[in-house]
């Protein structure tokens, strides 16, 4: 079942009066429960890409429907509560709230919808737990490594059960171990809870894990590969 | 949820809060004081006017008020006296003869108010008795003992026993005279007063005047609670009519005026000040909404509201504020009530603040309801003062923002 699905979408920036074409004509669709990555060189578009699929940016052209629903034709405070409803975000920075516990970081975006507190509860314990900071649910940001503090993210982004989540170089910030136990973490949670990533990466290690890598050039889709389910578990 | 997470926030830089909370504290502290110390030195000049002079209501032939003539009595004085005496809310009263005389030593003479009293009475109205630095309150006094202000006996160069002279007119209009043995000088924190008003035995200038009997100008009425002065003055107006009935505000305007300019300007001096320390929050939210724009980017993206941030930024603010102030108001109340009963002396400026109608002995206060309106400036304050860094944080692009570098 389709749930993102773009058609002619282009993005232009009108930087010191000189246009930039940062997505030209983009026709994109991502089904539930796919894990994909968005790859391609610095300046390509995938983040601009992310970011128009996520609502954070305005298409100059074209449709963005999500789950039925074109979003470029919400309002700003609509899209803000469709992002809400929908969409999860993981970021290059982790961007935790540096005064909040792990566990209320967790559960912040479920505040935020009017989760009730034993819903909430429920969920965050069971998240932590799967991205195995179960005994660290106290600890704020500062006490955490890099690698836990992105696995609190991921757990964040997930405990709304959104439609999607939308990371941006997720692993960017991440040494070789703390990368691999991320994306393990993302793939069984991708399997049990059918979640489907879209991941914006130069990371290969990303790539790799990948079942689906689309490749961005100049704005433009250049490819779009689907891996079998054994290559990209093997890498 | 968000004044949870607004109160955290506030404590992510516990120095720089801390230092902006200290100096609202200290200011509101320091004004609250300063407005206590304005207010305990208007009140006590009302407490003074009040207790000395004037008492709650007096009353009055309606043409003395015009122009005090000798002639002026209250009608059927004895009799309103006895009534007066009688109502549950008066504590007591006097009833007095009043007139405008030369008054004349060997050295000098000078213009004064004579007041006839019945020094029993005046006890139980007036606390001049007990500011008399020199003799007595007419005790012992035989004929024509008179009781004067300090600032009058350095004029007249007058002493204890010291005879003056003082000249009026007659009932009749006639010119009189008569001499006075001084037994008495009070001192009050009105050097005006203490100048121009003399007190002798009420029939000692009834005499003088050419009165049959007491001639009584003026009933001087002390209320059991001050409160009721303006519903006791409606009452009396309406039992005697013929009279002129005037509460403290209206015999000296001036005095009435104080305690409504007091109020105003306790108010003024703090808008002031919260003003002033404005700044100082809006620089320091400012400063917060920039240091945290990537994670302001964040809660956007993720899909906090625009109202939701507006208010996070504003409640932030106002806990900023209500926190500096609460502590402010506790310290200037701690402040107020460390001298409050032993009161502040200032001796040294002694001469200036008589001279002004101020007593040396300033013992601050502030009622209730100025906290509760100072608690409701310091939130409006907040409010202010978290508009513009609210609205830098709404002016961000969630897009750029999650990737800056704060």
């Amino acid at each position: 079942m389709t749930i993102i699905e773009l058609k002619g979408v282009t993005k232009t920036f009108n930087a010191a009066a000189v246009p930039i074409n940062a997505v030209q004509g983009v026709d994109l669709t991502v089904d539930e429960g796919e894990f994909a990555a968005i790859v391609g060189p610095s300046g390509s578009g995938k983040t601009t890409l992310l970011n128009l699929i996520g609502g954070l940016d305005e298409p100059t052209s074209g449709s963005i429907v999500i789950g039925g629903t074109d979003i470029t034709r919400l309002r700003p405070g609509e899209r803000t509560r469709f992002r809400l409803r929908n969409i999860g975000f993981v970021f290059q920075s982790y961007n935790l709230i540096p005064v909040l516990t792990a566990y209320e970081n967790t559960g912040f975006i479920m505040e935020l919808q009017g989760t009730l507190p034993a819903e909430r509860d429920r969920r965050v314990r069971q998240l932590l737990d799967e991205v195995g900071l179960a005994d660290r649910m106290n600890s704020r940001p500062s006490r955490l490594s890099g690698g836990q503090q992105q696995r609190v993210a991921v757990a964040r982004a997930l405990a709304p059960r959104p439609r999607f989540i939308l990371a941006d170089e997720p692993t960017a910030n991440l040494d070789s171990h703390s990368t691999e136990t991320l994306l393990d973490i993302m793939a069984r949670l991708n399997k049990e809870e059918n979640t489907t990533f879209l991941f914006a990466t130069h990371d290969q290690r990303v790539v790799k894990k990948a079942r689906r890598v689309i490749t961005v050039e100049d704005g433009r889709i250049a490819s779009d590969q689907r891996m079998r389910e054994e290559q990209a578990a093997h890498g | 949820m968000l004044i949870a997470l607004s109160w955290k926030n506030i404590w992510r830089h516990p120095l720089r809060s801390g230092v902006v909370i200290v100096s609202i504290a200290l200011g509101l502290c320091c004004g609250i004081f300063s407005t206590a110390f304005m207010n305990g030195m208007g009140r006590q000049t009302i407490h003074d006017a009040v207790s000395r002079e004037l008492a709650n209501i007096q009353l009055h032939d309606p043409l003395f008020v015009e122009e005090p003539l000798p002639s002026r009595v209250i009608p059927g004085a004895d009799s309103i006296f006895s009534a007066l005496r009688a109502v549950a809310s008066v504590k007591a009263a006097a009833a007095r003869t009043r007139v405008t005389a030369m008054v004349a030593s060997a050295k000098t003479g000078a213009g004064v108010t004579v007041k006839g009293i019945e020094p029993a009475q005046e006890r139980l109205i007036s606390r001049l008795p007990g500011d008399i630095v020199k003799g007595t309150w007419f005790d012992g006094a035989r004929r024509n003992p008179v009781v004067i202000g300090s600032k009058l006996a350095q004029k007249l160069d007058a002493k204890l026993k010291t005879r003056i002279v003082l000249t009026t007119q007659t009932i009749e209009g006639d010119l009189t005279g008569g001499a006075f043995k001084v037994v008495g000088i009070f001192r009050t924190s009105n050097s005006t007063f203490d100048e121009n008003t003399v007190f002798v035995i009420r029939s000692d200038l009834s005499r003088l005047i050419g009165a049959q009997g007491d001639a009584i100008h003026e009933i001087a009425v002390l209320l059991r609670h001050d409160g009721s002065t303006d519903s006791v003055a409606a009452a009396l107006r309406g039992a005697y009519p013929a009279l002129s009935v005037q509460t403290w505000k209206e015999i000296q305007p001036e005095v009435g005026m104080m305690e409504s300019l007091m109020r105003q300007m306790m108010y003024l001096f703090v808008v002031v000040i919260l003003f002033a320390l404005s700044f100082g929050i809006v620089n320091t939210m400012i400063m917060a909404v920039l240091e945290r724009r990537r994670e302001f980017g964040m809660l956007m993206a993720v899909g906090m509201s625009n109202g939701s941030i507006f208010s996070m930024v504003m409640i932030e603010t106002v806990l900023l504020s209500a926190a500096g102030g609460g502590i402010g108001m506790l310290l200037g109340e701690v402040a107020i009530a460390a001298t409050a009963k032993t009161g502040i002396n200032l001796s040294s400026l002694a001469r200036g603040l008589t001279a002004m109608g101020y007593s040396p002995l300033v013992y601050p206060y502030i009622d209730v309801g100025f906290f509760v309106g100072l608690s409701i400036m310091v939130v409006v304050t907040g409010i202010a003062a978290s508009i513009y860094p609210a609205v830098k944080a709404l002016g961000l692009n969630p897009a750029d923002a999650v990737r800056s570098e704060t």
